[in-house]
């Protein structure tokens, strides 16, 4: 089993009435609120949670891309993989993902991963997304071109890491004379491309046929058996089988000493904090029209039905990685066999909270769950 | 009224044909308004009501093809040849104004008249609210007084009308998510010469009377104020969209 570092790096002090205020922490919600002050030392902070993540064994450390946000405060998940790259030496920095299909070039992206990839000795993982509905708000594109311009942009960044150029692209979306992406990336044939995904059976169908290992992050354990089943049956499908190495998760990790009571109360105000602040994202704004297909989109109603219902986004699947250090290492086992799932992407920092309290839980991970799980699943 | 299924340039098109009179093109709005309903039986009356749904509306999947408006403006063109109208009536309300606009401008040889009822299309002076971020009962609050906006709440209200209304939405996002307007749409307009009017819903919220009175100035034509009305005059108050396309198919001459 592998363990990543996962992070938003989110903003900690939006407004209590967010919602009746502003409707949304997304998109318009004013960029007055940021101190920039306060944001030079959380985006140290937050860093040094990752760089800390690298030198403790986990195998992964993870950047992401959302624009326009108090959620998550990563507009370029580059410019982080690239801080991270000069500060780490040894786990693979995982960009979940680039929003590649939000980008009028592409190859961009190209060129950048293979930089980063270069720069940092082959220790780069891909990810690529097409971006949350609330990018498509952002940003001002299409949402209904939105799938066609991901899997266009998938197939240019490829071909342009694997087949020497100059080449020509004349697609749909995007058009260039001269492909020819210097520098080309270290890991032969290309750096490993991973799917964060929300589970829409064509994005289940396409990662499969292409073998790309898929990440689900807030979703709750029955669903994420039926995306997880879907995967299965495509790969059945295109001829192979669906190992665990395929599957990783998203889970909250806290530990606290004192058991399961007191680390529910010392991580229950962030939760909070999360729920009603970070992920005020009205349905409109997350599922703009057009940007799933619409057996996807009753789905997704379904979901938020469910999420208004508990009041707000499935942090963990399974049972709460919350709890001692024992706790969490025999839940944790548990939850990823059930689940069948080989990749945990284990989330300290949620909401507000502040910088010791994520790090007393990622020291008390790294030193007693990491072994754990080595020992449980060698 | 028949349902007719037409093949223009491969593209199937339901058309709704009902009533007596000199033929009409209806080109309609947004938010499912494509369902036969009052405004068609008013104009009915008068007219043969010629109503297609527009390619990748009423939930038809989005055709590849249709990148922006003049895309189904010169289907449109098509399909009036297809049904053999000679010089009818072309009325459209909201976004179906604005392919009524798009088409008396680039195919003038096609049209007899022009009905033009709360017509998108022109760049706005003030930017349009934004409908595609908004609850949909909020979203439908801005395009008619008197629609029934509690039951397409997607947490709350019937799962098959929030879904329906949501494609439709997405076919609305594809004509107009980037740019809301067409910005070559006024200097086209000069290009229109047959007989044309503009009405307006007094209390319309998304394009305030304004825009109405400037494009009923660009073409030349009467603009026809319908109180208690709001953007979709077709939803609000269908009998005057009837009496205002009488007026301008049967008057000899029309006070501008």
């Amino acid at each position: 089993m592998e363990i990543y570092a996962f992070h938003l790096m989110p903003w900690p002090r939006i407004d209590p009435e967010v919602r009746e205020k502003y409707t949304s922490a997304w998109v318009v919600y004013p960029n007055s609120e940021y101190d920039p002050e306060l944001g030079t030392q959380l985006y140290g902070e937050y860093l040094d949670q990752l760089v800390f993540a690298d030198e403790a064994g986990f195998d992964a450390i993870c950047v992401n891309e959302h624009h326009q946000n108090a959620y998550g405060l990563m507009p370029s998940p580059n410019i982080m993989a690239a801080a991270l790259v000069s500060r780490t030496s040894r786990a693979k920095i995982a960009i979940l993902g680039n929003g590649i299909a939000l980008r009028d070039n592409p190859l961009r992206v190209a060129e950048e991963v293979a930089m980063l990839d270069v720069m940092s000795g082959g220790r780069i993982l891909s990810g690529f997304v097409r971006g949350i509905g609330a990018e498509y708000h952002s940003l001002n594109l299409d949402p209904t071109r939105s799938r066609e311009r991901f899997f266009e942009a998938h197939d240019l960044i490829v071909k342009a890491w694997t087949e020497p150029g100059p080449f020509n692209w004349d697609g749909e979306h995007f058009q260039f004379r001269y492909v020819n992406v210097w520098p080309r990336p270290l890991q032969q044939p290309h750096p490993p491309i991973f799917v964060p995904s929300q589970g829409s059976a064509e994005t289940l169908e396409w990662a499969a046929e292409r073998r790309y290992p898929l990440a689900c992050t807030f979703v709750p354990m029955e669903r994420l058996k039926q995306f997880y089943d879907g995967y299965r049956q495509y790969a059945e499908g295109f001829g192979y089988h669906a190992g665990p190495e395929q599957f990783g998760l998203t889970s909250l990790v806290h530990i606290h000493p004192d058991g399961e009571e007191a680390a529910m109360a010392s991580v229950e105000p962030h939760i909070r904090y999360f729920q009603e602040r970070c992920f005020t994202l009205p349905l409109p704004t997350f599922f703009p029209p057009g940007y799933t297909a619409q057996s996807s989109y009753r789905t997704r109603l379904e979901i938020a039905r469910e999420m208004a219902g508990a009041g707000g986004p499935a942090l963990s699947a399974g049972e709460p990685l919350i709890g001692t250090a024992e706790q969490v290492g025999e839940r944790l086992v548990r939850n990823m066999e059930e689940a069948g799932a080989g990749k945990l992407l284990a989330w300290f920092q949620i909401g507000d909270m502040p910088h010791d309290k994520a790090m007393y839980s990622m020291e008390q991970f790294a030193e007693k769950v990491l072994p754990y799980v080595r020992n449980a699943t060698a | 009224m028949e349902v007719r299924v037409l093949d223009i340039i491969d593209q199937p098109t339901r058309v709704q044909v009902g009533g007596q009179g000199p033929p009409l093109l209806w080109l309609h709005g947004e938010a499912n308004t494509w369902r036969w309903g009052p405004a068609h039986e008013a104009l009915a009356q008068e007219f043969t009501v010629h109503a297609p749904v527009h390619p990748g509306f009423g939930g038809e999947r989005l055709p590849d093809w249709l990148y922006d408006a003049s895309d189904l403006t010169f289907h449109n063109a098509v399909l009036i040849e297809t049904l053999g109208l000679e010089q009818p009536l072309v009325a459209g309300v909201s976004i179906g104004g604005w392919l009524a606009l798009d088409l008396a401008a680039r195919r003038p040889d096609l049209v007899g008249s022009l009905l033009a009822i709360g017509a998108l299309g022109l760049r706005p002076s003030e930017p349009m609210p934004d409908l595609f971020i908004m609850q949909a009962p909020e979203a439908l609050g801005y395009l008619a007084e008197s629609f029934d906006t509690g039951a397409v709440d997607p947490l709350t209200g019937d799962v098959d009308a929030a879904t329906e209304l949501w494609v439709e939405l997405a076919a609305q996002a594809r004509l107009m998510w980037k740019r809301p307007y067409d910005q070559r749409l006024e200097r086209h307009l000069s290009q229109v010469r047959c007989p044309s009017m503009v009405v307006w819903g007094a209390n319309d919220r998304l394009l305030p009377v304004e825009h109405g009175r400037r494009l009923a100035e660009l073409l030349g034509a009467p603009l026809d104020v319908v109180g208690q009305s709001g953007h979709m005059v077709t939803v609000d108050a269908p009998q005057a969209v009837a009496a205002a396309a009488a007026r301008l198919a049967f008057s000899d001459q029309l006070e501008p």
